[in-house]
């Protein structure tokens, strides 16, 4: 077997060993707690409030609306974050290229917040 | 922390290379600043003449960019990202030009039908710079990013017609198969990285993802078999985007669902753009191929061409026959692509096809745009035409002479482009070939001719009877003085070509 198989066989340990512990507890608890079932104990768990309606209800389109929004912010982060650390050293160059991305940024924002997107209807 | 790697890379930053694509970026955010500033009060019209404006300031940008220097050509930027080379230059005008011409079908569909039209002209700009990048990648991630970026604006462009059933089972349609599309051609990519960057081949690549180094790669292996299924899947992700069977399913119902001016943005750029790829992976890295893509682009173009005419043939849904004779394009330009294995200058009977293609394609949706009703955008039944020449004598001629140049009548530029790529492919021997390209040339004859035929001769003799109901409306549009210019353009343009190609198949030759 070649080495790079060898590297292999720690992840499939790794593997192996996550699920045991995943599933003994999960396996011992059911072996050995007592079974006592009632109506109040079958309900669906909801946060301890009582579920009610269908799961395949409908969804207002602004929660997507929001999701979408979101990700501008998340996006700004995800560039942001490794600029800041190479701040000193990438000059100015790299401080107009974040400017404009920024800008960028901030246009769908404001062409958002302006087209009303931003208020609960 | 030392920073020396990252300046060698962005040493190759050359951000005036790629000046028309952020005009274009830029062109598209204004315009949606334009739009939500100027509210209710600015005239619905202005979006689309400051995109047309825009555009055709840019085209002749890159026109005399075109005609110009050869000593900023054949060099890499970002890093090995993009190259620009001749082909890449003629690739990106031909972007451009579409662009232009669907900005205007879309002024002239957002009149008819009351929907949003800043976001569409928007989108479509982005759609282009992302195709103008695609034609100039030369990396695997750029071309996937770029291909990603005009799918996306697609499945937003395809589903805009949403009050109408068709149109949202269009998007959707566009949608999930698009989808499919993507992974398959990114397990290609996938496959292709994985095998060319492991050290226990010869010659394994140390930046694999880029066009050359892949090449170098698959010379010296390339009977292996995992990189010959990573070639595969690469080529059967782009036959989704040209539409060649047996990926073209999804072709009939987007063409007609989607608004007119996407439906020709269909047929015209995003299958250059499949094309301009396809080109640019066979010249480069999967030419060590041969053995393995000529007998499969080979049944792939037989069966888009047979496929492509005969199911056009029962069609009287104009846009349905669009789509289906674009796929028998498509199959006539594989044809060219592998003549390219054998001789590299097919490459310019393709670019000379395409460019034919586009004036027929969009002279025939030029008045397609022009005869469609409000509202009705996915219903076009070739009865409407009916009369068209003796009413309107100046769109009947459009129609007629687009439609004989996509059937490859002479002495219409149609007929140049497809004797070159057949000429091509005799000179590469590709007999078998060219006989399916003939028959399925003749066949194409009889539904160009038969929508002629519905414009032109329908009741020429025969009084029509009173009592049939007429499905055409009883005025047919005005043109603007725009509209004349265009339209006029296009077919004063397919008749010069087809009688004095020089200029165009010069301006080929690389």
């Amino acid at each position: 077997m070649s080495s790079i198989w060898i590297d292999y066989m720690t992840l499939v340990a790794f593997a192996v060993a996550g699920l045991v512990l995943a599933c003994t507890p999960i396996l011992i608890a059911r072996l050995i707690c007592p079974k006592k079932p009632s109506a109040l104990k079958q309900a669906t768990y909801e946060c301890g409030l009582e579920s009610t309606g269908e799961a395949w209800g409908k969804f207002k389109m602004q929660y997507y609306l929001y999701a979408l929004v979101f990700v501008i912010f998340d996006i700004e982060a995800v560039f942001i974050y490794p600029w800041a650390t190479a701040f000193t050293d990438i000059g100015f160059g790299g401080f107009l290229a974040m400017g404009i991305f920024i800008l960028i940024m901030a246009e769908s924002l404001v062409y958002l917040w302006l087209k009303g997107c931003l208020e609960w209807k | 922390m030392n920073w020396s790697h990252f300046f060698a890379l962005t040493a190759t930053h050359q951000w005036g290379s790629i000046f028309p694509e952020i005009c274009l970026v830029v062109l598209a955010l204004s315009l949606l600043i334009i739009d939500v500033l100027g509210g209710r009060r600015i005239d619905r019209r202005l979006v689309a003449r400051v995109a047309i404006t825009g555009q055709l300031l840019l085209v002749l940008v890159a026109f005399t960019a075109l005609i110009g220097t050869d000593d900023r050509l054949d060099r890499e930027t970002f890093s090995g990202m993009l190259v620009h080379s001749q082909f890449g230059q003629i690739m990106r005008f031909f972007f451009l030009v579409s662009s232009v011409l669907v900005t205007y079908l879309g002024g002239i569909f957002l009149k008819k039908n009351p929907l949003p039209g800043t976001e569409f002209h928007a989108i479509w700009l982005l759609v282009t710079a992302a195709l103008m990048l695609l034609a100039q990648s030369n990396h695997f991630v750029m071309l996937f990013v770029a291909l990603e970026t005009v799918t996306v604006g697609f499945y937003v462009l395809v589903s805009y017609n949403r009050n109408l059933s068709n149109g949202l089972a269009a998007g959707l349609k566009y949608l999930i198969l698009g989808g499919v599309s993507t992974a398959i051609l990114l397990m290609g990519i996938a496959l292709l990285y994985g095998i060319a960057e492991s050290s226990g081949l010869e010659n394994s690549a140390r930046n694999a993802l880029k066009f050359d180094e892949l090449g170098k790669f698959l010379e010296f292996n390339s009977d292996n078999s995992i990189a010959r299924t990573g070639v595969l899947l690469v080529v059967a992700g782009i036959a989704f985007k040209i539409g060649a069977v047996p990926f073209q399913i999804w072709i009939p119902d987007v063409y007609q669902g989607a608004p007119t001016p996407v439906t020709a943005a269909l047929a015209v750029s995003s299958k250059a753009g499949g094309f301009a790829v396809l080109v640019a992976l066979v010249s480069g890295p999967f030419r060590p191929m041969a053995d393995l893509l000529v007998p499969v682009l080979s049944a792939i173009a037989m069966a888009t061409i047979l496929f492509g005419n005969i199911a056009a043939l029962t069609m009287r849904n104009v846009k349905r026959l669009m789509g289906l004779s674009g796929v028998s394009h498509a199959g006539y330009l594989l044809i060219g692509v592998v003549a390219m294995f054998a001789i590299p200058e097919a490459r310019n009977a393709i670019v000379f096809y395409l460019v034919t293609y586009l004036l027929a394609t969009f002279s025939v949706f030029g008045v397609m745009a022009h005869v469609s009703e409000g509202g009705r955008d996915d219903i076009q039944p070739i009865d409407v035409y009916r009369n068209l020449s003796r009413e309107n004598p100046f769109l009947g001629g459009v129609l007629a002479l687009g439609l004989a140049s996509l059937a490859g009548i002479p002495p219409l530029a149609g007929f140049v482009g497809k004797f070159l790529l057949f000429y091509a492919a005799f000179k590469a021997q590709l007999y078998g070939l060219l006989g399916v390209a003939v028959i399925g040339v003749v066949l194409s004859i009889y539904y160009y001719f038969g929508w002629i035929k519905e414009a032109t001769f329908r009741d020429w003799k025969l009084s029509r009877l009173e009592d049939e109901p007429s499905p055409r409306p009883k005025v047919w549009p005005e043109l603007g003085l725009a509209g004349k210019i265009i339209l006029g353009g296009l077919a004063l343009l397919i008749l010069l070509l087809g009688l004095y190609p020089g200029p165009l198949s010069s301006l080929s030759q690389y």
